[in-house]
């Protein structure tokens, strides 16, 4: 569980996030929300890589402050958008590390584990970071920061992800879905992203925000408004359709 | 474990057997030594010549490796080195200005002032570069090494105006800072030197754990639970004190930095909880070696910078190639 009482946060002149309040229960997340809108920001406040300027964060009891990252880095795990690699490590070694384990260790995990096989990570073990491509990555650091909640080796109460789909394809993209709806039923889980269908298709609960503010949080994302994808998300009416079912979907995208 | 324990016996092997023959064997100038019927002279030659320079060559190895490796990875930079930042020729040149200071106020210039000069030097030039690199830009990779270079230029026009200035005297003592040389190296000075870097060594031995999450960039780091600023800040204090260690011991000596640390990570791996050991030994190897080339090639010694960096241009420029290639090393 998460709690965020009052938080403000001043990114610059023109936009900060403002008197946030918001309590999250465990279960899968949608975090949504146009460019600019405080996704990553609020994220990064979540996960205690920013400090607040006012208010307090609680992950179950922890404090989120930049000062005991080390209990934090148990409890929460967190999928940044963007990947720095300046050293041509291996997948596996990349996994070693992060996870503190031995050569012989991980070999023994990745026999085994849903996780490697959902993401289809065997192959890539052994290639270094800084030549694979885009989705390969994304899937690499996927499956470090998976790996990193998964109950069997770190039982973690927290997991953000910050655009997981970018750059996925589309079998891997169902597979983090169903991996992330089953792990929801026991952890916390904040997904950032811009699948606005996907959201408007799953019966799971989403945050919206808008420049700095929550605009609304719903505890079915089908329950998303006509009016809400017009106003926040600057979509024109031709846009949205209505299936048989009732639901709401976004066609040309 | 296991495998990774008998890499590291297999560089203390090499490192024993380079030992042996750079102590014995002559090669094409001087004179080959038959360890076990030694004459009087030839034992001299072996414990007042030749050991004291192969225990400099090991102790210089281990620290300009283990301080390029620390100076890689906290820049977050593949091809920062001790030399190729400036931090070598800042903390030599602060060494030329203490001896000139010392001898002005006709103190005897001891090795205690001597590495702390050194590390003076050093750790200014960190400093500066980092905030020269703040300014250019969020300590980007080529900020870094762009401010690198204009200080090693600054450097060398200062170093050069102190040549144009000084004496035939005080100009050998330049251009043995300045191209590096194990003559003249004590016992004394060694041992106090090698306190000091094994005390290096074991802290960065200490932080191995996090300095690995480094790799995956200082957002991730912090992720994990590494307070990146702080172990930045005290991890640069350690690489700069190894690099004065070094320059203190033999001058500037340019590559070797860089070299071994890529050499060795590309064979065995990035993980520094099994490959500390093996570098610091690998950089011994290395550098005996090129110790013995510069004092058994010729038939007058070379200056190791002009040995390796004989050896190290061509290998640098191979490992550009090969970053270019792979967007990284």
């Amino acid at each position: 569980m998460i709690k965020i009482s009052n938080v403000s946060y001043k990114i610059s002149n023109e936009f900060e996030l403002k008197e946030l309040n918001l309590t999250i229960n465990p279960g899968v997340h949608h975090l949504l929300g146009p460019n600019g809108a405080g996704k990553t920001s609020l994220l990064n406040l979540i996960s205690g890589l920013c400090a607040v300027d006012k208010g307090s964060i609680l992950i179950k009891d922890l404090e989120v402050d930049p000062l005991n990252l080390r209990a934090l880095s148990k409890v929460r795990a967190y999928l940044l958008q963007k990947q720095t690699a300046h050293f041509a490590l291996t997948v596996k070694a990349m996994l070693t590390i992060t996870l503190s384990l031995t050569d012989k260790e991980i070999d023994k995990l990745c026999e085994n584990n849903i996780i490697i096989k959902g993401l289809d990570l065997k192959p890539l073990l052994n290639r270094v970071i800084t030549g694979l491509s885009g989705g390969e990555t994304q899937r690499a650091h996927l499956a470090r920061v998976l790996l990193h909640c998964a109950q069997e080796i770190n039982p973690a109460s927290c997991l953000l992800l910050d655009e997981p789909f970018t750059g996925l394809d589309v079998a891997h993209k169902l597979w983090l879905n169903q991996y992330l709806s089953l792990l929801g039923e026991c952890i916390t889980i904040i997904i950032s992203h811009h699948e606005l269908n996907l959201a408007l298709n799953l019966a799971q609960p989403c945050i919206i925000i808008n420049k700095g503010r929550i605009h609304s949080i719903l505890s079915d994302s089908r329950d998303i408004e006509r009016t809400t994808l017009l106003d926040v998300f600057n979509l024109p009416v031709a846009a949205l359709i209505e299936t048989n079912e009732g639901i709401l979907q976004i066609i040309g995208i | 474990m296991l495998v990774n324990n008998r890499n590291i016996y297999i560089a203390l092997f090499w490192l024993i057997l380079v030992t042996t023959f750079a102590t014995y064997y002559g090669g094409v100038s001087s004179s080959s030594i038959n360890p076990f019927a030694l004459t009087e002279i030839q034992s001299v030659i072996i414990y007042e010549l030749r050991l004291p320079k192969i225990f400099t060559a090991i102790l210089v190895g281990a620290c300009l490796t283990l301080s390029g490796h620390l100076f890689q990875i906290l820049l977050s930079n593949p091809l920062a080195e001790p030399g190729l930042l400036g931090v070598s020729s800042f903390s030599s040149l602060f060494i030329i200005l203490g001896a000139a200071l010392f001898s002005f106020l006709n103190i005897r210039y001891d090795v205690f002032f001597l590495i702390l000069s050194a590390s003076l030097g050093a750790f200014l030039a960190v400093t500066i570069i980092f905030q020269l690199a703040k300014i250019l830009g969020q300590y980007s990779s080529s900020a870094l090494i762009l401010s690198g270079i204009s200080l090693t230029t600054f450097i060398s026009a200062l170093t050069s105006w102190l040549i144009f200035y000084s004496e035939n005297d005080q100009l050998r003592t330049f251009n043995l800072w300045l191209l590096g040389s194990f003559e003249h190296v004590t016992y004394a000075q060694l041992l106090f030197i090698s306190l000091v870097a094994l005390i290096c060594i074991v802290i960065a031995m200490y932080k191995s754990n996090d300095l690995n999450l480094l790799y995956l960039g200082d957002q991730n780091a912090n992720l994990y639970g590494v307070k990146v600023n702080r172990l930045r800040k005290y991890m640069l204090i350690i690489a700069s004190a190894l690099a004065a260690c070094a320059v203190a011991l033999g001058g500037v000596i340019a590559f070797i930095g860089l070299l071994v640390p890529h050499a060795t990570r590309m064979k065995f791996g990035h993980d520094n909880r099994f490959i500390l050991p093996i570098l610091i030994i690998n950089g011994a190897t290395c550098m005996i070696i090129i110790e013995w080339i510069s004092r058994t090639s010729m038939y007058l010694q070379l200056p190791l910078g002009l040995v390796t960096a004989t050896i190290g241009g061509p290998f640098f420029l191979l490992i550009l190639f090969k970053h270019f290639k792979n967007q990284g090393l």
